[in-house]
């Protein structure tokens, strides 16, 4: 999202992200061709229509191939460019994993837009992937994915809905919407300020961006800023200054949305918005009239967190503990929704200045995270790990839709980099349950268990830590390596400190050792990761189901190296307008990793390597 | 969309004005029932959320002066507390409530 103050770079890359998603929204392949041929031309100073031509007659993949080629020739100038040329190769009779490769880089680049939409083109996009995956069967009406897209993004549209994105029509809109869509009052401002900035002249934008470090000369700039706009005496300029002082609105001060509400209604109740747009600004207003209600006094987060449905961030009255940014995206943390008292008052005993983060716990009812969209998790899931797809079953068997997430104590047991402790991570991350890692590897001690109320520095168990950290009743906690914890019982051991977390019977009444209370963990979930059983005591073995992680073989490459694309697409936008892997590279990278026993970590230095050694020796085809 | 509210055309016009940063005429302003110890209040209206102002009123056509009333939805609220125009009509405002000094408070 938007970033602040935009250096000269992110602008000219947002802009080049915008001409992308400009040609991904036309109507054919032939005028997208013509698009990308122009700034082709412009920038480059080749003619790619010529040179089409000059082909004479070719067979469509013949087309393929010469685009490529364009593609390469302008990568080191415009990547962006580059990837435009590999998105007009792209036919929906295409492999899947080809087009998918070209689609993820895209995605990638168009969500890094930190303005301007590009919500239209995602959802086009969405389609190209759709066909690809054979989700539709687009090539029965067309052979053109421009086409195709063109008949069914705003279907597509619609399953975006949720996304973070601004909606697309932002030529006419009143400023205020858009900054009501705004997730953070870092975007809410940025928006505002590249909007406004000629309006106001750039001596006045900088002193905007000057006040920045400083909240009340932040205040006193908008106000006089507000009265400025207004004296222009124009509707737009007027719009604008009522979207300035939203910014303005603090949820501390109910007082300061008095003059911004009635002006927000109104605009909104005279605007005729499509419906969806409607309904979600209106839901989003609604939480700023509760703001102005004076419902979030305690706040410590701007209003425009309140408002953004995906970062359900309500507020606990004196909340001392400071890292829960966790629980600010966790639904479970609404209001609604079952929860457990973990902590009862009649079985605890008085609390010591060591447990002070631990007193919001006496009695509270703390929310328990519920299983959602099991089946798209398990789907993404399967996408993830192609190679472990039972064990990725095994692992969510115990899971329900609508209950709590919970599972019984499992434990990964395969080769190092079969993906473990990453599936553990996966899973508790699409389930949104707050994820403790635990490095059983280096603990030579019970500490797992906490210490004595009696000791100095008493600290609870690490399950009661997890439960505090996350403000929920049933975290994970990941015990990674746990075949190779310290065997010695001098200081007491990992195995016997574990045994009274692991089975329900127990942890439902266990007595917190620190906290001298008497705790319920029922609902936590306890994963851990060995690379073999043979090192584990018995007891451990018992407890802990066991679900074997297999190695990839070279049957699943294809895909896991896709996934790794997509990963390094993540990290390094320059990779994003990076080609398939060809079917040579992929033999080559298969010779490469088979000596590494098919380990994941070892796949990814080698799709890395592999790349690296293809930028360096640039013209392949 | 909401219905638009019934001879809501002086409404829209008014609303126009203000955000061209308008305000209205001293005259207008000088005919208006006047809001003394007023205070914004957020109120629900169903699912909805609606500005009112409360405070004791003076000049208006339906009530004694004096009387402590609440103003329909507001759907404009001036920024520094001047005046506030709701769906039928402009409301001046005076002095804000919470200002007063209390009898009890001053020590004779």
């Amino acid at each position: 999202m938007c970033t602040i103050p935009k250096d000269a770079s992110t602008r000219e890359r947002d802009d080049k992200i915008r001409w992308l998603s400009a040609v991904l929204s036309r109507p054919t392949w032939r005028s997208a061709f013509a698009e990308a041929q122009r700034k082709t031309r412009r920038s480059s100073g080749f003619n790619a229509a010529a040179e089409l031509q000059r082909a004479g007659t070719i067979t469509i993949g013949d087309r393929a191939k010469i685009l490529m080629g364009f593609s390469n020739r302008v990568r080191a100038d415009d990547p962006v460019l580059s990837l435009a040329w590999q998105l007009l190769a792209l036919r929906p009779s295409d492999d899947e994993v080809v087009v998918r490769a070209v689609v993820d880089g895209a995605f990638g680049l168009l969500r890094s837009c930190t303005d301007g939409s590009t919500r239209t083109a995602i959802a086009r996009l969405r389609v190209w992937r759709d066909v690809a995956i054979g989700k539709y069967d687009g090539t029965a009406y067309s052979d053109d994915f421009f086409d195709i897209a063109k008949r069914y993004w705003p279907a597509e549209m619609d399953n975006l809905k949720g996304d973070r994105m601004r909606p697309a029509t932002a030529a006419e809109r009143h400023p205020a919407f858009d900054l009501l869509m705004c997730g953070r009052w870092d975007d809410a401002f940025g928006t505002l300020h590249a909007r406004s900035e000629k309006v106001i002249g750039a001596e006045r934008a900088q002193a905007l961006l000057d006040a920045l470090s400083d909240r009340k000369a932040m205040r006193e700039e908008i106000r006089d800023l507000v009265d400025l706009l207004y004296a222009c005496a124009s509707p737009n300029d007027g719009a604008t200054a009522l979207a300035w002082s939203m910014l303005n609105c603090d949820p501390r001060k109910p007082e300061t949305f008095h003059a911004v509400m009635p002006q927000l209604q109104h605009a909104l109740d005279a605007a005729d918005l499509p419906a969806d747009d409607d309904a979600g600004l209106r839901r989003r207003l609604r939480v700023w009239w509760r703001a102005a209600e004076g419902e979030f006094k305690t706040a410590k987060v701007s209003i425009f967190r309140f408002a953004d449905p995906e970062a359900e961030c309500w507020p606990d009255p004196a909340e001392p503990n400071a890292a829960l940014a966790f629980v600010r995206s966790t639904p479970a943390a609404t209001a609604s929704g079952p929860t457990l008292v973990v902590m009862p008052k009649v079985k605890a005993t008085k609390l010591n200045s060591f447990h002070s983060p631990y007193k919001d716990l006496v009695d509270a009812p703390l929310p328990l995270v519920i299983v959602r969209d099991l089946a798209r998790s398990r789907a993404a899931l399967h996408a993830e790990f192609p190679h472990a797809t039972v064990a990725v079953d095994l692992l969510l068997r115990d899971l329900r839709e609508g209950k709590t997430a919970r599972v019984a104590p499992v434990c990964l047991v395969g080769d190092p980099g079969s993906g473990k402790s990453r599936m553990v991570r996966k899973v508790s991350d699409l389930l949104r349950t707050y994820l403790y890692r635990f490095d059983a590897g280096s603990s030579t001690d019970a500490h797992f268990a906490g210490t004595s109320k009696a000791w100095g520095n008493t600290e609870p168990s690490v399950p009661m830590r997890a439960i505090a950290q996350s403000q929920t009743a049933s975290p994970w906690i990941l015990l990674d390596e746990i075949d190779k914890a310290g065997t010695s019982n001098h200081n007491g051991s990992l195995t016997h400190a574990l045994l009274g977390f692991l089975d329900v019977e127990t942890a439902c009444r266990y007595r917190d050792q620190s906290l001298d209370a008497e705790v319920d963990l029922s609902a936590c979930s306890f994963a851990s990761t060995a690379n073999s059983v043979e090192k584990m005591p018995s007891p451990l073995r018992d407890r802990f189901r066991i679900i074997r992680v297999p190695n990839p073989t070279l049957a699943h490459l294809p895909p896991l190296a896709a996934n790794v694309m997509r990963d390094l697409a993540a990290q390094d936008e320059a990779r994003a307008g990076d080609e398939p892997l060809a079917r040579d590279e992929l033999a080559n990278i298969g010779r490469a990793w088979a000596p590494y026993k098919f380990s994941m970590r070892a796949l990814k230095s080698i799709v890395r390597g592999t790349l690296e050694a293809r930028d360096s020796c640039a013209m392949r085809h | 969309m909401k219905p638009s509210h019934g001879g809501s055309d002086k409404l829209r016009r008014d609303i126009e004005s203000y955000t061209c940063g308008e305000v209205p005429s001293p005259l207008e302003l000088l005919r208006a029932p006047v809001l003394n110890y007023w205070s914004a209040n957020v109120r629900r209206r169903g699912k909805e959320f609606v500005l009112v102002i409360t405070g004791d009123v003076s000049k208006h056509d339906e009530y004694p002066d004096g009387e402590n009333i609440a103003t329909g939805a507001v759907a404009w609220f001036d920024r520094h507390g001047r005046f506030a125009r709701t769906t039928a009509r402009v409301f001046a405002l005076r002095e804000p409530a919470g200002d007063e000094v209390p009898l009890e408070g001053i020590d004779i």
